[in-house]
Parts: structure tokens; C-alpha cells; sequence
């Protein structure tokens, strides 16, 4: 019965390393990120909760036990986060389980229909997956619990989120897939990746804004998903396995500032260039690779999608633009939490330092691999690529980072345009749980206590299940 | 096979006898009765085990008195009602160890109470048992009152108004089956199930309708079916433990046992042109999000527990209203879960709550750290209520959306699972205070878990029952048992072929 | 079955229903549960009659009525007379606590 459980494929190992390394950063970094012996403990303990269902998830051979790891992973990160703030973990868990439960009726169709993973759904069974799954991979509509739970819970339960928890999602969506172009997931993905990178360079939370870089970066994946052919596949992987890593990073870098200043607001961090350089140079590895400059593994995989995405040169440009803007979110961060005259400084245990740092080296030693031989994961996936580093591609990565910068310098000019944009699309979809919630006062005024109004309502019901009996 | 007959008979007859001889016993010698309460409370147990496994196998026939199905009263178990004997068994074994165990308050001033769980205890027997609408109801009404004392026995305000409410409400249940078991009566002459259902063809139509408007009003009623609930909530969290656990853990099991009997073998849709089952579903359903949502910002555990009976019992309803054997397994696999965890639930309740001094959860602070067995034991029973796979509440969750989809209802089925959102939006925060507390561990009264070990044993049921999807064997019984109850012919033509010389 | 009795019972259950629904003294409530079902005892009775039938008791003295709806209805009899003792008792104990017999009253219990 073991080994009609469980499945053992490229795909599937490529994603599972992502996590064991993800995992492994995080544990090194949490060594140090939790002041508390038994934060430390719990952190540790938690990990493997997490781990081992997310292996469980990645190597199963149906969807029933895919879906069973899966829900087991969320609440292990629940648990998580409900060590900082018990109501944002409420509201992710709800959130995931809401999402579970569309996705309950896709896999139990595809239970019933002896579908396995990786073979294509039937088109009926198809919306559950992708709502489903949407609601973890961020899809448009589905994503409002991201910024929010991405960015308050602990930094590196942050880059396990970020990292590898949504990627869970993009998982499936490559395992439900069919075999041709998605006009589904096309303009999600495209969409994702410009609302994302608009909204990160308006924020001023740098876990926020990096959150919503997530959704941007979620949309190339999403896209090269939707493009349908095996060359997009392995872009998707290949991208999956990069930004995994270098969010975690990101993330890792975001606690680091937040430990040592004591605040996550742009506008209060400042000068941690000379304060923390081994932090910097990391940051500007990592941030170099989301913006996809050659030389960093960024640029491969994002060459890898653009080629992938060859043949809709709309969707080409709309990512051309979210580039941009990714650029010039990065260039914020980097100039005003790195650059600019020190504003404040609150503790800076140094061994603790070294800890966090180690696991943001760590990530590199995975990343750099990558970065010398890019064409190693695509083999390793199926697919030859060899032109990378063509004039084209180096150019317009330049291009674009170019025209970030000129972007990022043009929207200091008016910075409060920005804010106000950002008061009124911010937050929205976040009140909207809240006022959900209040839907259940309405529902307990029923129980009024006078005994009369329940014997009328009796009495009705008895009369209309007569009427409606008899029809 | 190796149980003869007449141990269904003894499940109905010894508990009643029971009742009656402690009561006088307790007048005789009183420091003796608690010995012989639970010497009872097993042998009345093992009676009913006995009778469950005797049905197991088949449909097992009695004909009282000898007289045959036109005259006489037949008690008739079979698969169906096997798996709500297993429940009746061990629901009444923990809730009258819990209220007379050693170590209880009960067994000094409850000798009061003794009889009337045993006379609850025999009558959820005689209807589980028996194979006649007139049996039916005289045991409903018997079931009933003894339900209303036990409830407003605490004699507090509480219990005494929530008493009430149930008795006024109960009794017109009861009025409502009356009226269809007449009507019924007025078409066809009989009320043996069999023999009544072999004619129902012949009734006419409006007949059939009200008569099936009343009997699932009223038994729906009796179950805590929306819209006719109100009294649930008041009556299980007013009650004191142990009738908390046997009211919501067993009673309304039995109800539904009947609501499902009488709509399978009865109201078929193949038969009366208009389907019951799809009222069924449409009242699961809303059963399913009141009793969720009103347990949302619930302050007092005992409550919050009663409302997610509220909802479980829409699960039920859901389950036997898609009308496929996988629907139907998937109820029974819910029921037993059900019963076992919340049975188990309010006897943690009641534990925690005298521990903390209080019956609102916000006073459980820290008691998961304090007491980490019992903590463990509440947090695995908990997540399985809620549905977390690969605990056992998941599996019976997982069978009706199985039968949903096979029928295309995908509303249902995402229905039923946006269940487990909602249950955990109000169980996790009663979790997260008993092992994070917000504002440091409370001032506790004193003392130990009381009845710590059945509550532990208890809590190993979510495990076991997640063995039920697994097992193959276990699994076909349930789906045998599904195909049994929707097939009303197999019922008739067991117990009417033994009627054959 | 009469057309007199029909009306009968309908009557008497309406009026019960009405007591029920309208009178907030707690003996009302129950006096008015008490004659729902003795409009339904009187439907058991009234169908159970068979013309020229005489009283199912033996030694039979012609043709009998249908016994089982008359041993049916004193089941229910004797249900009706226990609920209704316990109901009254209920009401006296909250009598003791809340000094009223207003059903509206009893409303600690809600939400």
C-alpha cells in the first residue's frame, strides 16, 4: 500500500528540497530571532510539525492524502503564528480552511473519479481546484489574506509562508492543469503580478511590502502554469524554487531589521548599510534576483518564463511593467531601510546577529549554484535551455531596472500620493472579515427566550413542511 | 448469532427493573446503593453491547408475547439500529459512570436520580428496539419525561426555566407525532413498520403528505432539527454533566435513529411521489450553518457545545437527505463520532468547569498546561468535532461529500466542509486559552479531573473511529447498513418472512 | 367518520394552539397543550367508532369498535396526565425563584 501512496518525480523532488532548505534556514534563523528559550523550542518543534505533512503533500500519489497533509501543514503554521498575534492566525486558518473546503469537493470528485495527481481534471471538477487552490497560491480575489497574515506573523514563519506555504498552492495548480493554454490562469497571473508589484511600492511596512511582492511574484508562476505546455511547467518549478528562496531571504533580512531597530516602517529605518553589512550585501544579492538582473538566478528563471510565455506578447508586456515596478519597490527598501543617515538603533546582541545571518548565508549557498549554472535545475526538469545569457535578455533586465529606479525617483517627488492611495486600497478586503463576523449576532437574536416566539415558529414550520408536502 | 433473540427484550426490561429495585434498595441500605448502580450500569451495558452485536449480522425478530405482526408488538434490531446500540451502550455507560462513579457528588444526593437514567437508558433501548409505531411513541414519551427531570433536576434557575421550555416544546413534538401516526392509522389500519410499510402504497396521497409533515416535524422536533431547536441549547447546557453527555451525546441520536426509520421504511420517494429526502437535505443544511453560527461568540462552554450538537445533527440530516447507501454510511460514521466525542466533550466541560470556577471558557486559562493529559485528551477531541483529517470526525464529514458529489449537489458538499471553517472559529479559541492564556493562568479552585480516566479513554475514540474508513470490513458494514435502511423491502421481507410457519 | 367530530377537533385544537400562542400564564400554556391533545384523542376516538359498534371490552355484545385506537388513546391519556403533572410542577418550583408565572419572564436563558 506504500507505494501506491506515494509518488517520486522530478517535480515533486524539486519542491521538497525548496522546503528542506527553507526549513533548515528557517531553524538556523530562528535560533536566533526568538529571544525566548521557549520560543526557540516551540519554533523548533513546530518546524517539524510543518515539514514532515508538507512531504507527506508533496510525494502523495492522491488527492485525498494531499489534501489530508495539507490541512495538517496549515495548522501547524497556524500554530505558528498564534504565538504573536492569536487573531491574525485565526483569520488565516479560517481563511485556508475556507479554501479547503472548495477544494474538498474537487478531491472528492477526483476520488470517486480515480484521478491521481498530475493528470489533467475534468472540466466540471476544475473551478474547485482552482478556487481551492487559488485561495493558497493568492489568486486574484482570493488573495486579501496575504498582505495581512504575510506580514505581522514572526519573520521566519513569514518566510515559511511566503516561501514555501503558497507554493503548496501552485503545486496543485500544476497537478489539476490541463495540457493546454488556461485563459483562466493567463490573465490571473498577469494580473497578480501588476496589482502586486503597484501595491508593494506604495506600502510602507517592509513585511508588507514584501508580501505583496509575494503576489507578484506569484503571478509569473501562475502564468507560466496557465501557459500549458511542459516548458512552462518547468519555468513555473524553476521560478517556484528561486523566489522560494530568496523571499525567505527577504524575510529573514525584514526580522533582522525589525530585532535591531525595532520597528517595521520604512519611514522610521534608516543607515543599516554600515550598521549590519553582511545583512546588506544579502539584501542587495537578494534583491538583485527578484528584480532579475543578469547574473543572479532571478534572470534565468524569469528568462525561462518569458520564453514560456513566447507566444501571448500582451501578457509579455504586462510583465515587462510589473517588472518595473518590482524594481522600483526594491530600490525603496533598499534605499530607505539601507541607505540615508542611521535614524535609530534599538539592541544588537551580536551572537543573536550571526545566528540570523548564518541562516540568510545558508539560503545563499543554496542560491549561488543557481546563479553559476543556470541551466542545471532546467536539465534536471527535462527541459534544455541554453541561451540565457543572450544580449536581449541582459538588455531589457537592465532596461528595466533602469526605468525602477526612474519610477522609484518620480514617486518620491509626491509620496503623499502615495498615501493616500494607499489608505483607500489597502485593508479593504481585510474589514470585509471583520464584518462577516458580526453576520452571526443577527443570527443568535433567533434565540430570543420567550418561549411563545418558539412555539410560533414551531407551529409554522409544521404548517409550511404541510404545504410543502403536499405540493 | 451466539445472542439469542431476547436480548433486545432484556435491553428494555432490565434497566426499567433496575430502576425501580435501586430506588427501593436505596431505602434499605443505602450505603450500598452506589455499588449497585453501577453493577447495573455495566450489566445494562453489556445487555445492550449484546443486543448490537446480535444485530450486526442481519435483521433479528421478537414477537412479544408470541402474538404475530397484525396483534402483537415485534422488537426488531438490525445493522441500522446495531450502531445506535453500540452508541446507547457506551453513551449510558459514561454518563451514569460519571454521575455515580466513585469519586462523584452523585452517589450521595443523586440516588434521587438514579432511576429516571435508568429509565431514560431503557426507553433509548425500546426505541431503537422496536419494530411498531405505537412502541415508538410510548417510548418517546417515556424517553421524554424522563429527559425533562434529569434536565431541570440541578434545580437551578437555569435548569428549571431550560426544563420547561423543553417539556412545552417536547410535548408538542409529541402532539405532532401523535398526529401523524394517526393519520398513517387512518389510511391503512396498522401500525406495525413491516406490515406498514408494505401498505403504504395504498394510502392516499394528502394523507401520506400531512402524515409525513407531522412525523418528520415532530421527530425532527425531538432531534433538534432547525426550525424547531429552540429548546436544545437551553436544555443541554443547563443540565448537569452527566445528563449534558447522555442528552446530547445518546437522546438525540435516537431521535434521528427514528426520523430515519420512519422516513426510509415509510415515506420512500419511489413509493409517495414527492421526496422527503430533499427536505431533509434542505433542513441539514440550514441545521448546519444556525448551529454554527450561533455557537460563533458563544461565552459559556456548556452552550457552545449544545449549538454544535445543534449543527452535527445537520450533518445527519444532510446525510440521509442524499439518499445514496455512501450518504447514509457517511451519517452513521458521523453519528458514532458524534456521540463519542461529544459525550466526551461535556464531561471535559464539566470537569474543566468546576476546576476553573466558572462555566464561561475565557476561565480556563492555562488548565491545558496544568492538567496535559486531560488538555491532550480535550484538544484531540475538539479537532476531531471540528473535522481535521486524519482524526476520526473527518471520515464521516468525508462520506457525504463523497455521496454529494456522486450527485452532483457541489453546494453540499462545500456546505458540510465550510462547517469545519466555522466549528474551529469558535472551538480554537477555547483551545488557544487552555494552553496560551491571554493574561496568565487564573485563579483555580482545587482538586483533580474528576473522572479523568473515562474522559482519557473517551478521547481515544477519534483515533479508533478514523479506523472505520480504513478497515475494510468496518467500512462495508456501514455501507451494508446504508443499503439496508434505504431499501425498504429487505426490512419488510425479514421481518415479515419469519412470520411465515 | 362524522363531520361533527371533524369540527369538533379542529375546533378544540385551534383553540388550543390559540391558548397557547397568546397567553403568557404559564398555566395556560399548559392547559392549552392539554386541549391540542384532547383534539387529537377525540380524532383517534371518533375514527375508531364503526356504527351500531359497541365498547371493545369482552364478552362482546354485537359488533365491537376498533380496540386498538381506544387502548392507543389511554396510552396517550396517561402520557397527557404525567407531562402535565411535571409541568405543573416545574412552573411551582419557578414560582418559588422568579414570583411570577409569566412565560415572558422566563427569559435568562437566550442568545
Amino acid at each position: 500500500m506504500i507505494s501506491a501512496l506515494f509518488v517520486v518525480a522530478p517535480q515533486r523532488v524539486l519542491p521538497a528540497l525548496l522546503a528542506g532548505a527553507l526549513v533548515g534556514a528557517s531553524a538556523l534563523y530562528g535560533e536566533g530571532y526568538f529571544g525566548d528559550a521557549s520560543e526557540r523550542r516551540a519554533f523548533r518543534a513546530l518546524l517539524l510539525c510543518f515539514f514532515f505533512p508538507v512531504l507527506g503533500a508533496l510525494f502523495s500519489a492522491g488527492w485525498l492524502e494531499f489534501f489530508v497533509f495539507v490541512e495538517v501543514s496549515t495548522v501547524a503554521l497556524f500554530l505558528m503564528i498564534a504565538r504573536k498575534r492569536r487573531d491574525v492566525a485565526l483569520r488565516y486558518l479560517a481563511v485556508q480552511f475556507a479554501g479547503a473546503s472548495l477544494l474538498l469537493a474537487g478531491v472528492a470528485g477526483a476520488t470517486m473519479a480515480g484521478i491521481p495527481l498530475f493528470v489533467p481534471a475534468p472540466r466540471g471538477l476544475l473551478p474547485f481546484f482552482i478556487l481551492g487552490l487559488g485561495v493558497k497560491a493568492a489568486l486574484p480575489g482570493l488573495h486579501f489574506w496575504l498582505p495581512e497574515v504575510h506580514g505581522t506573523a514572526p519573520a521566519p514563519v513569514s518566510a515559511l509562508l511566503s516561501g514555501f506555504a503558497v507554493k503548496i498552492g501552485v503545486f496543485g495548480l500544476l497537478a489539476v492543469s490541463a495540457h493546454e493554454p488556461s485563459y483562466l490562469l493567463l490573465p490571473a497571473g498577469a494580473f497578480m503580478a501588476l496589482w502586486g508589484a503597484f501595491m508593494s511600492l506604495l506600502q510602507q511596512d517592509v513585511k508588507r511590502l514584501l508580501a505583496y511582492s509575494t503576489i507578484s511574484q506569484l503571478g509569473y508562476i501562475v502564468a507560466a502554469c496557465g501557459a500549458g505546455t511542459s516548458f512552462g511547467v518547468a519555468a513555473a518549478l524553476y521560478h517556484t524554487t528561486v523566489h522560494g528562496l530568496l523571499k525567505g531571504m527577504l524575510f529573514f533580512c525584514a526580522g533582522i531589521l525589525e530585532k535591531v531597530y525595532g520597528t517595521k516602517n520604512l519611514n522610521e529605518l534608516g543607515g543599516a548599510a554600515t550598521a549590519l553589512p553582511v545583512t546588506f550585501a544579502l539584501f542587495l544579492f537578494a534583491a538583485a534576483t527578484v528584480i532579475g538582473l543578469p547574473g543572479t538566478p532571478g534572470f534565468a528563471s524569469k528568462g525561462l518564463i518569458k520564453g514560456a510565455l513566447e507566444a501571448f506578447p500582451l501578457l509579455s508586456f504586462c510583465f515587462l511593467i510589473a517588472n518595473v515596478g518590482t524594481a522600483a519597490s526594491f530600490f525603496k527598501m533598499g534605499t530607505f531601510a539601507f541607505g540615508g543617515v542611521r535614524k535609530r538603533t534599538r539592541d544588537n546582541i551580536p551572537e543573536r546577529l550571526r545566528l540570523m545571518n548564518a541562516g540568510m548565508l545558508f539560503i545563499f549557498a543554496v542560491l549561488a549554484p543557481l546563479a553559476l549554472f543556470p541551466g542545471m535545475l532546467p536539465l534536471f526538469l527535462g527541459v534544455r535551455e541554453t541561451s540565457f545569457y543572450s544580449a536581449a535578455k541582459c538588455a531589457e533586465s537592465i532596461f528595466t531596472a533602469a526605468c525602477g529606479a526612474v519610477v522609484l525617483y518620480a514617486y518620491q517627488k509626491r509620496p503623499e500620493f502615495g498615501e493616500r492611495l494607499l489608505n483607500r486600497l489597502d485593508g479593504r478586503t481585510e474589514r470585509f472579515l471583520r464584518t462577516a463576523g458580526k453576520g452571526s449576532l443577527l443570527m443568535r437574536r433567533m434565540q430570543s427566550g420567550l418561549l411563545r416566539g418558539y412555539l410560533f415558529a414551531a407551529a409554522l414550520a409544521a404548517l409550511v413542511l404541510m404545504v410543502f408536502f403536499s405540493w | 448469532m451466539f445472542f439469542p433473540d431476547e436480548w433486545m427484550l432484556y435491553s428494555i426490561l432490565f434497566p426499567m427493573t433496575a430502576a425501580f429495585v435501586l430506588q427501593l434498595l436505596h431505602h434499605f441500605a443505602p450505603a450500598r446503593t452506589r455499588r449497585w448502580i453501577l453493577l447495573s450500569c455495566a450489566v445494562t451495558a453489556a445487555i445492550t453491547f449484546g443486543a448490537a452485536v446480535s444485530a450486526c449480522f442481519g435483521a433479528r425478530v421478537l414477537r412479544v408475547g408470541g402474538w404475530s405482526a397484525e396483534l402483537g408488538i415485534l422488537l426488531v434490531t438490525d445493522p441500522l439500529s446495531a450502531v445506535f446500540l453500540f452508541i446507547s451502550a457506551f453513551g449510558g455507560a459514561a454518563a451514569v459512570w460519571t454521575t455515580f462513579g466513585p469519586g462523584s457528588a452523585g452517589g450521595k444526593d443523586g440516588w434521587r436520580l438514579c432511576g429516571l437514567f435508568f429509565i431514560l437508558w431503557s426507553s433509548l433501548n425500546g426505541i431503537l428496539a422496536t419494530g411498531d409505531l405505537f412502541n415508538l411513541f410510548v417510548f418517546f414519551e417515556i424517553l421524554a419525561v424522563s429527559a425533562y427531570v434529569l434536565t431541570g433536576a440541578s434545580m437551578t434557575r437555569e435548569a428549571l426555566e431550560a426544563g420547561l421550555k423543553y417539556l412545552v416544546l417536547g410535548t408538542v413534538g409529541a402532539l405532532l407525532i401523535l398526529l401523524g401516526m394517526t393519520m398513517l392509522y387512518m389510511g391503512a389500519g396498522i401500525l406495525n413498520f413491516a406490515l406498514l410499510s408494505a401498505a403504504v402504497g395504498s394510502i392516499p396521497r394528502g394523507g401520506l403528505a400531512a402524515a409525513s409533515a407531522f412525523m418528520v416535524a415532530g421527530l425532527g422536533l425531538k432531534m433538534g432539527m432547525v426550525p424547531f431547536h429552540f429548546w436544545l441549547p437551553d436544555a443541554h447546557s443547563s443540565a448537569s454533566t452527566g445528563v449534558s453527555m447522555l442528552l446530547s451525546g445518546v437522546v438525540v441520536k435516537a431521535s434521528f435513529y427514528a426520523l430515519l426509520r420512519v422516513t426510509t421504511l415509510l415515506f420512500p420517494s419511489v413509493q409517495v411521489g414527492f421526496s422527503v429526502q430533499e427536505i431533509l437535505l434542505a433542513l441539514g443544511i440550514l441545521s448546519l450553518f444556525t448551529g454554527h453560527l450561533s455557537a460563533q461568540r458563544q461565552t459559556g462552554i456548556k452552550r457552545m457545545l449544545a449549538w454544535s450538537t445543534v449543527a452535527h445533527m445537520g450533518y445527519l440530516l444532510v446525510g440521509i437527505g442524499l439518499g445514496s447507501p455512501m450518504g447514509v454510511a457517511g451519517a452513521l460514521l458521523h453519528s458514532l463520532n458524534h456521540a463519542a466525542a461529544k459525550t466526551a466533550l461535556f464531561l471535559g466541560a464539566g470537569s474543566f468547569s468546576t476546576l476553573a470556577g466558572s462555566k464561561e471558557w475565557r476561565s480556563f486559562s492555562g488548565l491545558g498546561r496544568r492538567f496535559p493529559l486531560q488538555g491532550a485528551a480535550f484538544l484531540l477531541l475538539a479537532a476531531s468535532i471540528i473535522g481535521l483529517p486524519p482524526l476520526g470526525g473527518f471520515w464521516g464529514k468525508w462520506m457525504i461529500v463523497l455521496a454529494a458529489m456522486e450527485e452532483g449537489r457541489w453546494m453540499t458538499a462545500v456546505s458540510i466542509e465550510l462547517g469545519t471553517v466555522l466549528s474551529c472559529i469558535y472551538y480554537v479559541p477555547v483551545l488557544l486559552e487552555m494552553y496560551t492564556p491571554l493574561r496568565g493562568a487564573g485563579a483555580l479552585g482545587g482538586g483533580s479531573f474528576h473522572s479523568g480516566r473515562i474522559f482519557v479513554a473517551l478521547a481515544t475514540t477519534p483515533l479508533l473511529f478514523a479506523l472505520f474508513y480504513f478497515v475494510p470490513a468496518m467500512k462495508d458494514f456501514l455501507l451494508a447498513a446504508g443499503e439496508w435502511a434505504l431499501t425498504p423491502a429487505l426490512y419488510t421481507k425479514a421481518v415479515l418472512g419469519s412470520m411465515i410457519p | 367518520m362524522a363531520i361533527m367530530s371533524f369540527i369538533t377537533v379542529s375546533l378544540l385544537f385551534s383553540l388550543g394552539l390559540f391558548t397557547v400562542l397568546t397567553r403568557r400564564n404559564a398555566f395556560k400554556t399548559v392547559i392549552g397543550l392539554t386541549l391540542m391533545e384532547s383534539a387529537v384523542l377525540l380524532l383517534l376516538i371518533s375514527w375508531a367508532y364503526i356504527p351500531d359498534g359497541w365498547a371493545p371490552i369482552l364478552p362482546l355484545k354485537g359488533g365491537g369498535v376498533d380496540p386498538l385506537l381506544h387502548a392507543f388513546t389511554l396510552t396517550a391519556i396517561v402520557i397527557g396526565a404525567c407531562d402535565l403533572a411535571l409541568a405543573f410542577a416545574f412552573i411551582m418550583k419557578l414560582n418559588k425563584f422568579e414570583r411570577t408565572v409569566d412565560v415572558d419572564v422566563f427569559r435568562r436563558l437566550k442568545g
